[in-house]
C-alpha cells in the first residue's frame, strides 16, 4: 500500500465536486430547455391550426377534397429544424385538405392537444373545431423534431465542458501545489535536521491548520530534549564522580609506591582499599538507577506485602547495625498490602536503612517501622543523629548531593534512587523532624491496596519520554542495591 | 616552600599531602572554600592547590577573592571539571595552570616546581647562587661542583632562602615554611639549621640581619 497523497486527496475531492455540480446542472438544463422547447412547439402547433382555419375559411366552398402537396417544401429542406408537419381540415364529417403525407381517416376527435402513434413515430396533435363555420382542423407534429432540438441544445452545452475537465483538474492540481508549500517547506525543515538539533520548529509563515500539529512536535521535541540533556547531564555527572576516587586511588597508590616509611605506606594501602569500596559501591548505584527506567515504563506492578520487604531488608542490615553499636528497631503493625516492583521496594528500604545506619553516630537509636494507616501504607526510617539542616532538605534527593561535614563514604545517589522509586509507585517522600527533635524521619506513603481490589495495571503517572526497552533487554537484579556490604 | 591544599576529598586530600610531604613540601590542608579563605587571608603560603568543587564556598569563588584582593600566590587548579570551558574560565579567574583528575602525582609536583619557579621569576629549574646549585627536582645541592648531603628541613630553608634572595626572610615565616600547622615544633630549630648550612656551604652565604630575620644576597 502507497501513503496516502493530500495532493491527490485533494484532486480527487475536488474533482468529485465539480463533477456532480456539472451534473446537476445539465439534469437542470436538460429539464429546462425540454420544458422551454415544448411550449414554444405547442404554440407554434395552435399558430399553425390558426393559419390553416383562415386559409381554409375562403377556400372550403371550392375545394370538396383538396390535398395539399406539402413535398416541395419538405424536399427543398429550408432548414434542420423545420417541422415535419400533418394537417387535415374537416367539415361536417368530409376531408376538405389534408397534407401529403397523411391518411384520410380522422387522426383525432379529441378536442385540444394529444399524443399519437402512426408507423411507430410518437406525434403531437392539436385538433380545434371552429364552430361557427364548422372546420375542424387537425395539426400533428413529430416529436422527434423537438428531441433533436433539445439534443443538439445539450450536446452544446456537454462538450465545451468535457473538453475542459483536463484543463481544470491541471489548473486544480497546480492550486494545490501552491496550496501545499508551507508544508513541503515545513518538511525540508525537519528533514534536513541533524539527530541532535531539538529547537522548535519555527510555525512562522505556516497556515493556522498546521500549527497546532507543529506545537505539538515542539512539545515532544521539548520533552526529547528535556530527557536527553538530563541524560547527558547525568552520564557527565556521573563520569565526574567517579573521577575523584579515582584521583584519590591512584594518588595513594604512588604515595605507597615511594614510601619508605612503613606505616605511610599502610596508611596509603587502607586509603586504596577505601576508595575501591567506595568506587565499587558508586558504580553499583549508578547501575541501579540505570536500571530504574526501564523496569517503569514495562514491568507489570503486583500485589505485595511491604512488610514483608522491609524485614527481609532489616535482617539484611541489622548486623551492620550491630557492629556500629547502634540500637536497632523494627515495628510492624500486620499486613501492609501496596501494589508494586519488589525489587525496587527492596531497593527503596535497603538504600533507607543503610543511610541511616551509615550517617547516624555510634550508639543511637535507628527505629524502622512499616504500618496501615487510613488507605495509606506507611514505612518510616527514624534515627536519633545529628539530623538534617532545613536548607540542606530540598537537595538531598539530587543526584550527587552529598551533605558538607560527614565522613561517611556515600555515593550521592542513594536518596536520589529512593526518590525514583518513591515517583514509581506514586508514594510521597518526606523527611521530618521528630518531636523529640531529635535526629531525623524519612518518611515514604504508599497508597495503600484494598485487600479485594485486584492487581491493576500502573497508572501512568509521569510523562515517560524515554522509549520503553523490550522486555529482553531488563536487567534481572536488583542486588546492586545498596552496596557490597 | 609552603603549599595550601584545598580539597573536600579526604581519601585523595591525604594522597597528596603526603605525596607533597615525600616531595619536601610543607603542605597544609582545608576541606571547604570558607576554611581556605581564612587560611590565605591570614596566613603566608607559596603555592596553592584548588580543588574547584568544594562546600561552603566553590574553589571559583574562593580563586576570584584571592585575585580581587591582590594575592599574586600561584594557584593550581585540581579538579574533575575537564571541558575546555572550564579550563578557560579556571585560567581567566586567575590560576596559573589546571590539572585534571585523575592526574599522576609525578605530574602534580612537576607543575608545582615549575610554578614555583617561575613564581621566583627564574627560568631555569635549578636554583644557582654563586657557586652553590640546588635542584628542587632532584633535591640535590651542589657547592663548585661537589655535592653537598643535606638533610630535608637544611634543604627546605635553603629553597626558601635562594628562592627569595635578597628578601629577608623572617624566623617565623621559615617555620611556617618548615612545619606548617604541625604542632611539633621545637624551638631554635631554624638557629640550629641555619648553623648547619653555614658549616656545609661557608658562613657567608646566609646573613642574619638581627631582630628580623635571615637572607641570601641577590647574585648580580
Amino acid at each position: 500500500m502507497t501513503t496516502p497523497s493530500l495532493r491527490n486527496r485533494l484532486l480527487v475531492i475536488m474533482l468529485a465536486i465539480f463533477l456532480l455540480t456539472w451534473f446537476s446542472m445539465m439534469v437542470a438544463t436538460y429539464i429546462n430547455t425540454r420544458h422551454e422547447i415544448e411550449e414554444v412547439f405547442e404554440a407554434r402547433l395552435a399558430d399553425s391550426v390558426g393559419v390553416l382555419f383562415d386559409l381554409t375559411e375562403h377556400l372550403y366552398e371550392t375545394a370538396s377534397h383538396h390535398v395539399y402537396h406539402e413535398g416541395t417544401l419538405e424536399k427543398a429542406k429550408l432548414h434542420d429544424y423545420e417541422i415535419k408537419v400533418i394537417f387535415q381540415v374537416w367539415r361536417e364529417g368530409t376531408l376538405l385538405l389534408r397534407s401529403e403525407n397523411t391518411q384520410d381517416e380522422m387522426l383525432s376527435n379529441k378536442e385540444g392537444y394529444s399524443d399519437l402513434d402512426i408507423k411507430g413515430k410518437p406525434w403531437r396533435i392539436l385538433s380545434h373545431t371552429y364552430t361557427k363555420d364548422k372546420l375542424h382542423i387537425i395539426v400533428g407534429e413529430q416529436y422527434a423534431v423537438r428531441d433533436q432540438m433539445v439534443h443538439s441544445i445539450m450536446i452544446n452545452v456537454f462538450w465545451p465542458i468535457m473538453i475542459a475537465i483536463p484543463a481544470l483538474a491541471l489548473l486544480i492540481l497546480f492550486g494545490i501545489q501552491r496550496g501545499l508549500l508551507p508544508l513541503n517547506r515545513l518538511s525540508l525543515d525537519i528533514s534536513t535536521r541533524s539527530p541532535t538539533q531539538l529547537s522548535p520548529v519555527s510555525t512562522d509563515g505556516l497556515p493556522e491548520e498546521i500549527v497546532p500539529m507543529i506545537k505539538s512536535l515542539n512539545e515532544l521535541l521539548r520533552r526529547l530534549d528535556y530527557a536527553l540533556s538530563s541524560e547527558r547531564r547525568f552520564t557527565s555527572d556521573a563520569a565526574h564522580e567517579l573521577r575523584t576516587p579515582l584521583a584519590a586511588l591512584k594518588a595513594q597508590a604512588q604515595v605507597a609506591a615511594r614510601s619508605i616509611n612503613k606505616d605511610q605506606r599502610i596508611n596509603a594501602i587502607e586509603q586504596i582499599i577505601r576508595s575501591m569500596d567506595r568506587l565499587t559501591r558508586l558504580v553499583e548505584q549508578l547501575l541501579t538507577l540505570a536500571r530504574l527506567d526501564p523496569e517503569d515504563a514495562t514491568k507489570q506492578h503486583s500485589r505485595l506485602d511491604l512488610e514483608k520487604i522491609v524485614e527481609a531488608a532489616c535482617s539484611d542490615l541489622a548486623p551492620d547495625a550491630v557492629k556500629k553499636r547502634l540500637q536497632f528497631e523494627l515495628i510492624r503493625k500486620g499486613e501492609c498490602i501496596i501494589n508494586g516492583l519488589p525489587t525496587a521496594l527492596s531497593v527503596l528500604s535497603r538504600n533507607l536503612i543503610d543511610n541511616a545506619i551509615r550517617y547516624t553516630p555510634e550508639g543511637e537509636q535507628i527505629t524502622v517501622s512499616v504500618y496501615p494507616q487510613d488507605d495509606q501504607v506507611i514505612f518510616s526510617v527514624r534515627d536519633s543523629g545529628p539530623g538534617i539542616p532545613t536548607h540542606e532538605r530540598q537537595r538531598i534527593f539530587d543526584r550527587f548531593y552529598r551533605i558538607l561535614g560527614n565522613n561517611a563514604d556515600g555515593s550521592g545517589l542513594g536518596l536520589s534512587i529512593v526518590k525514583r522509586i518513591a515517583d514509581m509507585h506514586q508514594a510521597s517522600l518526606e523527611i521530618i523532624t521528630p518531636e523529640d527533635k531529635q535526629g531525623v524521619e524519612f518518611q515514604v506513603r504508599f497508597p495503600a491496596l484494598n485487600k479485594e481490589t485486584a492487581v491493576s495495571s500502573p497508572a501512568t503517572h509521569s510523562a515517560r519520554t524515554k522509549p520503553a526497552l523490550p522486555a529482553a533487554t531488563q536487567p534481572a537484579s536488583y542486588k546492586a542495591g545498596t552496596g557490597g556490604r | 616552600m609552603r603549599i595550601l591544599l584545598v580539597e573536600d576529598d579526604a581519601v585523595l586530600g591525604d594522597a597528596v599531602q603526603i605525596g607533597l610531604s615525600q616531595e619536601k613540601y610543607t603542605t597544609d590542608w582545608v576541606k571547604d572554600g570558607h576554611s581556605a579563605s581564612l587560611a590565605l587571608k591570614n596566613e603566608t603560603f607559596d603555592l596553592l592547590v584548588l580543588d574547584l568543587g568544594l562546600p561552603q564556598r566553590s574553589g571559583m569563588d574562593v580563586l576570584k577573592e584571592l585575585r580581587d584582593a591582590g594575592n599574586t600566590i600561584p594557584v593550581l587548579i585540581l579538579t574533575a571539571r575537564d571541558t575546555i570551558s572550564d579550563r578557560v574560565q579556571g585560567l581567566d579567574t586567575g590560576a596559573d595552570d589546571y590539572l585534571t583528575k585523575p592526574f599522576d602525582m609525578d605530574e602534580l609536583v612537576a607543575r608545582i616546581r615549575a610554578l614555583l619557579r617561575r613564581s621566583s621569576g627564574r627560568a631555569s629549574p635549578v636554583l644557582t647562587h654563586g657557586e652553590i646549585t640546588l635542584d628542587p627536582a632532584s633535591h640535590q645541592v651542589t657547592n663548585n661542583g661537589a655535592v653537598i648531603e643535606l638533610s630535608g628541613r637544611e634543604f627546605a630553608i635553603l629553597q626558601v632562602l635562594l628562592e627569595f634572595s635578597g628578601k629577608v626572610m623572617s624566623r617565623s615565616r621559615l617555620e611556617e615554611e618548615l612545619y606548617g600547622w604541625s604542632s611539633d615544633v621545637e624551638s631554635n630549630t631554624v638557629e640550629v639549621y641555619i648553623h648547619h648550612l653555614r658549616k656545609k656551604l661557608g658562613s657567608s652565604l646566609i646573613r642574619t640581619i638581627r631582630g628580623v630575620g635571615y637572607m641570601i644576597d641577590k647574585t648580580a
